[in-house]
């Protein structure tokens, strides 16, 4: 397991792994809607990633298929890929509740000051 | 059209190690091919071609990592950053402050003092450019640096057109590529984003100027300072032996205090260096002794790398995950 931080295309495959095996367009798909259609995974991009993952052991491979006359090859996450992208989502949930009080106490701040006071 | 589609796609992974294309290239190909359908195109893009040709250099490439990982580069580079730094302030200092300048070349051979503003010639840029390139990276912008430092490049490249070479100030040619190899080192490395490697190389640019002022005070009005070329020929000549040993006594250190990044680095690192000042050292009339000399360093450092490889990496050898 990997304790580091994850870059935000290699979350993106993980968390679209967590809820079962995909194949790589599938991955493309799920990490623009997991995005909300910010993140375009490019191919090279991907099987990088993905190349590198399994290194990690964090991915592996999960069978093999053609359909219409293409392979596709479907990868699944490990033990330790779910622990890395549990740990990873855990430390973006804190920095944002961080974040997210900190703008709430300056906006407390704000509201308290006198007008013309804040500039 | 499908057939041709394919076809060319299959041809973009050549850019891959045919290895990985055995292993993977209809995988991709039929990826490739759900995305153009998706998109419905029946040509690959421009910008999807060059990034296939990027991600199989970058793979190519990944051979690097097994023998030099990203640690090491990165603590390499961070020594050569140093050791430019330490060169940069010596000739600027030596060399290049006009008030300062005491060369023998002119007071010899009556040469008038050639004027570059505060500064004697146009290598002072090129030493500028190095020193702010290391103020940068040493204050937390690693990657503005790196920008800066590749500007050594144009600099040398524009010296070397613009400055006439009979010019005594000129830096010889050995000098500005030695500069700009350590650029380009120094930029293709992983950016030095640590604290503690920031802090080694900042006390490491501290001893190679002290060293340079030590040299420079104990030259002042002998007969050991010299303009342009002649100057950094000098330098070597003098400097080269020290530096050496203080190479290996800081590398038998490092071994022996389990700090095996940075004893690799600094194996890596002297390799580029001996790489440098090998031409300068072997060329002109002591070619002889200097190829000894620089033999000699090599072969030390290719066989303490190797050492250090063999006995305390052997691990990165295991490529391939366990099944």
């Amino acid at each position: 397991m990997t304790t580091a931080e994850l870059r935000e295309p290699t979350f993106l495959v993980l968390a679209a792994l967590a809820d079962g095996p995909k194949h790589g367009y599938a991955l493309i798909q799920e990490a623009a809607t997991l995005s909300e259609g910010r993140v375009t995974l490019k191919v090279g991009t991907l099987y990088a990633a993905l190349d590198r993952l399994g290194e990690q052991q964090l991915v592996r491979p999960a069978g093999e298929e053609i359909v219409d006359g293409r392979a596709r090859r479907y990868y699944e996450l490990t033990d330790a890929g779910a622990a890395a992208l549990e740990a990873d989502a855990a430390r973006q949930l804190a920095n944002a509740r961080t974040a997210t009080e900190r703008l709430r106490r300056r906006a407390a701040a704000f509201r308290a000051a006198p007008a013309g006071a804040t500039s | 059209m499908s057939r041709t589609l394919e076809q060319r796609y299959r041809a973009a992974l050549r850019w891959y190690p045919a290895r990985w294309r055995d292993a993977n290239a209809d995988i991709v190909v039929g990826t490739l091919l759900d995305v153009a359908e998706a998109e419905q195109r029946n040509a690959p893009s421009r910008s999807e071609l060059a990034h296939l040709a990027a991600s199989g250099i970058r793979n190519r490439l990944s051979w690097v990592d097994i023998v030099a990982p990203a640690a090491v580069r990165q603590r390499a580079s961070a020594i050569l950053l140093a050791t430019g730094f330490g060169l940069a302030v010596m000739m600027l200092v030596m060399q290049e402050w006009a008030p300062w300048a005491t060369a023998r070349a002119w007071d010899e051979f009556g040469i008038s003092a050639p004027s570059f503003g505060p500064f004697l010639g146009a290598g002072s840029v090129l030493y500028l450019v190095w020193i702010v390139g290391f103020v940068l990276a040493v204050i937390g912008l690693p990657r503005v640096a790196k920008v800066v430092l590749l500007l050594e490049v144009p600099t040398a490249i524009g010296i070397s057109m613009l400055v006439d070479a009979g010019d005594v100030s000129r830096p010889s040619s050995s000098l500005l590529a030695a500069f700009v190899v350590l650029a380009l080192c120094v930029a293709l490395a992983p950016p030095l984003t640590s604290r503690a490697v920031t802090g080694v190389t900042a006390v490491l640019a501290l001893v190679f100027a002290t060293l340079a002022a030590a040299y420079w005070m104990l030259t002042l009005g002998t007969s050991e300072r010299w303009l342009g070329s002649w100057g950094w020929r000098r330098v070597l000549d003098v400097g080269w032996a020290p530096l050496a040993c203080l190479a290996v006594v800081a590398f038998v250190l490092l071994v022996v205090l389990r700090k095996r990044d940075w004893a690799e680095g600094l194996a890596l690192a002297s390799v580029v260096m001996v790489a440098v000042i090998t031409v300068p050292l072997t060329s002109n009339n002591v070619a002889e002794w200097g190829l000894v000399q620089a033999g000699f360093v090599t072969a030390s450092v290719l066989v303490a790398l190797v050492i250090t490889v063999t006995f305390t990496r052997g691990y990165r050898l295991r490529l391939a995950p366990p099944a």
